[in-house]
């Protein structure tokens, strides 16, 4: 619930910069998609009730980066199909988010526009920012990501990335580091960090990162 | 059963790059109105994207970009959101009636958008 907190202040910051009404009812599309597909995914799977937060979370961050309603729809229940059925024993296999975004996007010919993180630039918006970064608390100290997150951030700032990229310090804070489908140990985080720096420089439609992130959760599965 | 879901993991990611490769074929640019060589090209960005779309200039060439969107842009390398191919064509925002430009001193075609609307593509081909 930390992180639903903190993605709805970021998404919260993004409703007030453009001010347009229609991003409310996104959102809520993509929450009633997320929350809806997974009680009903869970339900076929015999699966008893359960409190959807990690639906709220994929919800929120579908919601902020892409816009099309139909592109939001459609993300929104490939993240549960990869959540609910794309699994191994207790554990899903690619992060939900990541799967629906870049399925969806690939399915419907669209790129993910990352809109909701794009904007809080420093020189500009810092305040936004600072609010942009409240999810590295929660990644690096309570899920203990910080591996990944530091493997990641030095090899692609090598590559020539900028630091203070909201989508990529975004990417890094919260996609990047979902507990359930990276690794525990300290030593196989660097290594998955430093692998999914090293996919990203693929040219991969529609998203480099999304794809290096799905190909690294599927390199690194361990049940 | 653990094998059948993995290989059902790797069939779905297979469908997914096979679609990709034809799906990210038929989102490139069709043909647009271009600027060729030209000794000030320009372009700008306006509500609809860039335009002209395209221009073709020679190496040594200053292109200028002038933003009458409305609103806040960037130009960026491509890739979304890493801007990775390209890292000089990273010029940064800027708001209405401001510019930005690069001078492109290598051949080569260089692929931009603009990051807070990565709808919004363009490309500079230069020739030698």
């Amino acid at each position: 619930m930390q992180m639903v907190a903190a993605l709805a202040a970021i998404w919260l910051a993004s409703f007030f910069h453009t001010g347009e009404i229609k991003l409310l009812l996104a959102l809520l599309l993509s929450l009633a998609a997320t929350i809806g597909s997974d009680f009903l995914f869970a339900r076929l799977r015999g699966k008893p009730f359960f409190f959807p937060s990690a639906a709220m979370v994929s919800g929120i961050i579908i919601a902020l980066l892409v816009s099309p309603w139909y592109q939001i729809f459609l993300t929104g229940l490939l993240a549960m199909l990869a959540k609910n059925f794309l699994r191994v024993g207790d554990r899903h296999i690619f992060n939900p988010a990541a799967f629906g975004l870049l399925a969806g996007g690939i399915i419907l010919g669209q790129n993910i526009s990352w809109w909701g993180v794009s904007w809080q630039q420093l020189t500009n918006y810092p305040l936004a920012l600072f609010i942009l970064l409240i999810p590295f608390l929660i990644s690096a100290l309570r899920m203990r990501r910080y591996f990944i997150q530091l493997a990641f951030l030095s090899l692609i700032i090598l590559f020539g990335a900028s630091l203070l990229d909201p989508a990529l310090l975004f990417f890094v804070a919260v996609l990047l580091p979902e507990p359930m489908t990276t690794p525990a140990k300290p030593i196989v985080q660097l290594a998955f960090g430093v692998i999914v720096a090293l996919l990203s420089l693929i040219p991969y439609f529609p998203d480099p990162l999304l794809f290096a992130l799905l190909a690294s959760n599927m390199l690194f599965f361990k049940r | 059963m653990n094998t059948k879901v993995i290989l059902g993991g790797v069939a779905v990611l297979a469908v997914i790059g096979v679609g990709a490769v034809f799906l990210g074929r038929s989102s490139q640019p069709t043909s647009q109105p271009t600027q060729s060589e030209s000794s000030t090209p320009a372009v700008v960005l306006t509500a609809s994207g860039f335009a002209p779309q395209s221009v073709t200039v020679a190496v040594g060439t200053k292109v200028t970009w002038t933003n009458n969107s409305g609103a806040t842009a960037t130009v960026n390398s491509v890739n979304h959101p890493t801007h990775l191919a390209y890292s000089p064509l990273n010029l940064g925002s800027f708001g209405g009636g401001e510019t930005l430009s690069l001078v492109f001193d290598r051949p080569g075609t260089y692929k931009y958008h603009n990051h807070l609307n990565a709808s919004q593509t363009g490309v500079v081909v230069v020739d030698q």
